[in-house]
């Protein structure tokens, strides 16, 4: 195989396993977003939380697994508590929400350097090695990071697709009053959205715990990431979010590798923005009233 | 003559579902036309598309003979063709002052003082001492009144008046129906749409009927009131069912 | 007294009030302020100005940015090139840095011009992390990631020494309340109304013949400038920047510093100003405790007091004078 062509197949990979993260934060944004109306911009800060806390679960223990364990709970938990707290009186109001999601940022943000100080952290990856695949390097870690992203991901599409629980919240996405009409549980619901969109950010947190330094404010770069991919998907389209984050990670990491990394942000940010004021609603379709 | 405001086969979808069209319509300046039809056969699209505030699927509107398609919104109220809404009628979070002002200074007022606003006030019939209120403190009827206030006092040739009586008592009613009685008057045109008959007809010098987004009926208040194809849209073919 | 000239009297009274709070302000020093006194008030008046240009963006028309930090630092970064590059003074760098904002908050406002609402805000963040990453890489007009540094010499302004602290504090006061005297002028303005229908209702306002987009951009740019102003006073106070002091939490705190005020008041950032920057001292909170409890902050006021401490104070008034009768509520 071409040398060229090798190189070019290396930096795929490495995007597709990036881009299942982004995927998997962009879902969580459009399942909070699709039912809630709130621009949720606090989960850069939730991704740091949970590769945080699986950090240091992960170091304490050993136990990868058990890391995940831990990060999904605590982050759910989260979820749950600034749904009663706070999100809760803001729904009448987007606008408020996000404005509340500005100071969450700051909270999040501030109480994890409290916690953890605000110097970079890094862990060896759980799984240690790599496949020679065709002159490719494929690490054990990103085959375990992008299976987790694709099961997590297939499960969340099957549970809104298939299961009655997934169709109330469809319902609700779709027609919030005529759902409460039809005995659906709207808060709950809505609830639910916020626990379950915090937990996958959570896991994303644990997978980028495994590929690098990790820091109080790595927020920002999540969260433009994720609502990158969501509103290129189309907002409230899981699929839609799935293409966009491979899209994404691979564009970026073939961006790092043939121009070099500094810049890599400003190229991808940049595009972004193109699509978006080239297709406001997304590439893949789905409305500003989002449909999930 | 040449009527001021025209329409060719004006057409709108929705994602490939036709809310409009083709819809052939003209109106011209001292008249009051009304369109009628039921919720949802698209009223209120055909006056986004004519006032410049959607763009057409396909078909034309023509003011004073120019095809204006390419217009934008605003620049088709200073050609003097000024819309109102079914439901956000007002500036909410500003006294009603400050909400006749903007309109004042639209039509370059060189006073916007506060005889110039209570002079709009006088128009529409509304008491000068809501003046200070904050516009979104007023009720559905008084904000209705002010929202055609706000049209009436860029003086419009032709006035476009989604669903004027939409959500008023009796009383509410009449003063809308006496303040498009002076329009005529004052040399402006109006189009209203409305779902309403009863109010609308006596207004009308000409009615459409629209169902599905297309002109079912057109002609004189008493001509429509004859024509049992719009009997059977509206009525459900019997006129008496619906008095009761 | 006659009616008319009571309500000429109110009329004048924000721009007396703007002097009155200047002179005020000016006449700090007498008092003989420690430095750090007057380095925490040179930053509070910088935020107030920079606020200032969000709290008119978005009190007057409605229009939320992220970017405004970011624009800000363009202010002090264009500042800084002018002074080291092209070794122009104080004075002269003040138009090109105002003008650069004025341009890059046009810019920033463009994408208004295809969508709105939350698609906008969030693509008014997008920007901000770009301009955040051009102004870490750019290294041979930004120093990277190590910023630049910028001595202001011998350099006098209006007769003060732009080194000395009490007289940069001065020319700082002198700007501020060139900046809210103008912005309380275009409030007042027919511009203004405009600007507020276009905050209430902008199809409305488009019915009436209001060209909301271009309005949009110029309301955009018109704060993109004065962000700038506040960029170039905030080099020369801090004489050093770098990259990560214009990252988005600046952004937000710059929201936080309109609410906390009241967004709808002329007044209400540099109230916001005064607290944000002298609270955390005056109660001794490290910066991390300070950041936790104005994120809090952030999130009650907007919950219980949107409209800022200035309207608790109108409300309090209002509780004092009693039960009002209030025409046809
Ligand atoms: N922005 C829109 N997007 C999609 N469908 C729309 C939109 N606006 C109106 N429609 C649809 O077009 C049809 C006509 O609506 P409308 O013009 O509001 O009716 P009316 O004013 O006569 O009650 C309805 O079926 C409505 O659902
Ligand atoms: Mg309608």
């Amino acid at each position: 195989m071409g040398e060229d062509l090798t190189l070019f197949l290396q930096y795929a990979f490495n995007g597709i396993a990036m881009g299942a993260v982004y995927a998997m934060i962009a879902a969580g944004i459009t399942l909070v977003y699709g039912l809630s109306r709130i621009i949720h911009f606090a989960v850069g800060e939730l991704v740091m939380f949970g590769a945080f806390v699986a950090l240091m679960v992960w170091e304490g223990t050993g136990s990868f697994s058990l890391a995940i364990a831990t990060a999904i709970p605590v982050l759910a938990f989260i979820g749950l508590i600034t749904e009663r707290v706070v999100f809760r009186f803001t729904l009448r109001e987007p606008l408020t929400g996000f404005i509340v999601s500005l100071g969450l940022i700051l909270v999040f943000q501030g109480t994890a350097v409290e916690i953890w100080t605000a110097n970079p952290k890094y862990s060896q990856p759980p799984l240690q090695g790599a496949w020679e695949l065709f002159d490719i390097t494929v690490r054990k870690q990103s085959v375990l990071n992008l299976a987790i992203a694709a099961v997590v991901l297939a499960v969340c599409y099957y549970v809104l697709r298939k299961t009655t629980a997934g169709k109330s919240v469809r319902a609700v996405s779709d027609d919030p009053e005529a759902s409460a009409l039809m005995g659906i549980p709207v808060k709950k619901v809505i609830m639910a959205t916020f626990i379950v969109g915090s937990a996958l950010a959570g896991i994303a947190g644990c997978i980028i715990m495994t590929i690098g330094f990790i820091t109080p404010y790595i927020g920002a770069v999540y969260l433009l990431r994720g609502f990158a991919v969501a509103l290129i998907g189309g907002l409230g389209n899981i699929q839609g979010a799935a293409l966009a984050g491979i899209g994404l990670g691979i564009a970026e990491s073939l961006a790092a590798g043939y121009v070099g990394p500094g810049w890599t942000d400003a190229y991808v940010f940049g595009t972004a923005v193109l699509i978006l004021l080239w297709r406001p609603t997304g590439l893949a379709g789905g409305a500003e009233g989002a449909r999930i | 003559m040449n009527p001021l405001l025209r329409t060719q086969m004006l057409t709108k979808h929705f994602a490939g579902i036709r809310a409009v069209g083709p819809v052939d319509f003209t109106a011209t300046s001292g008249e009051i036309v009304g369109i009628i039809g039921p919720n949802g056969c698209g009223k209120t699209t055909f006056f986004n598309v004519v006032s410049g505030f959607m763009k057409p699927t396909a078909g034309q509107v023509f003011w004073e003979g120019q095809d204006i398609v390419g217009v934008p919104a605003h620049r088709r109220a200073r050609l003097g063709m000024v819309r109102t809404f079914q439901e956000r009628m007002v500036f909410p979070g500003t006294p009603v002052r400050e909400n006749l002002q903007t309109a004042l200074i639209q039509y370059g007022a060189s006073d916007i003082g506060d005889e110039a606003v209570t002079a709009a006030l006088d128009y529409v019939g509304l008491p000068h001492q809501v003046i200070d209120q904050m516009a979104g403190h007023l009720s559905w009827g008084e904000c209705r009144l002010l929202g055609m206030a706000l049209g009436l006092v860029l003086k419009p040739k032709i006035l476009l008046l989604d669903e004027p009586f939409a959500g008023l008592n009796r009383v509410g009613a009449e003063r809308v129906t006496s303040t498009l009685r002076r329009l005529r008057g004052d040399g402006i045109g109006a189009v209203i749409v409305e779902h309403e008959m009863d109010l609308l007809l006596p207004l009308c010098d000409r009615v459409v009927v629209l169902a599905n987004g297309e002109v079912l009926a057109e002609g004189t208040s008493q001509e429509i009131l004859q024509r049992e194809d719009v009997r059977t849209v509206y009525f459900g073919g019997d006129p008496v069912a619906r008095d009761q | 007294m006659s009616s008319g000239s009571r309500s000429r009297l109110r009329r004048a009274a924000p721009y007396g009030g703007v002097l009155l709070l200047g002179l005020i302000a000016f006449l700090l020093p007498q008092v003989s302020p420690t430095s750090f006194v007057l380095s925490l008030a040179t930053t509070a008046l910088i935020y107030a100005i920079a606020a200032a240009g969000l709290g008119f963006l978005w009190g007057q028309s409605g229009q939320l940015s992220l970017a405004h930090a970011a624009v800000f630092g363009i202010g002090a970064y264009t500042a800084a090139v002018c002074a080291k590059q092209l070794g122009l003074s104080f004075a002269a760098s003040l138009p090109i840095s105002a003008g650069v904002g004025l341009v890059a908050g046009a810019l920033v406002a463009l994408p208004s011009l295809r969508t709105s609402g939350h698609y906008f805000v969030i693509l008014t963040f997008a920007v901000s992390e770009v301009i955040s990453v051009v102004e870490m890489r750019w290294e041979s007009l930004t120093g990277g990631v190590n910023g630049v540094t910028t001595l202001p010499g011998a350099q006098t302004l209006f007769g003060l020494r732009l080194a000395g602290r009490a007289d940069y504090y001065s020319i700082v006061v002198i700007f501020a309340v060139v900046v809210f005297l103008v912005l309380c002028l275009l409030m007042r303005s027919r511009w203004g109304i405009l600007l507020r229908s276009m905050r209430e209702n902008p199809d409305l306002s488009t019915s009436l013949g209001i060209n909301v987009p271009i309005n949009r951009v110029i309301v955009f740019a018109l704060s993109g400038a004065i962000a700038a102003l506040a960029g170039q006073l905030y080099l020369y106070h801090v004489k050093s920047i770098a990259p990560e002091a214009f990252m988005s939490n600046l952004s937000i705190v710059f929201l936080l510093v309109v609410l906390l005020g009241g967004k709808s008041y002329l007044l209400g950032p540099a109230a916001g100003a005064i607290i944000y920057v002298f609270l955390p001292e005056y109660i001794g909170l490290s910066p991390v405790r300070s950041q936790i409890a104005f994120g809090v902050i952030l999130v009650v006021m907007i919950l219980t007091a949107p409209d800022g401490v200035l309207s608790l104070i109108g409300r309090l008034r209002e509780r004092l004078r009693g039960p009002r009768t209030e025409a046809g509520a």
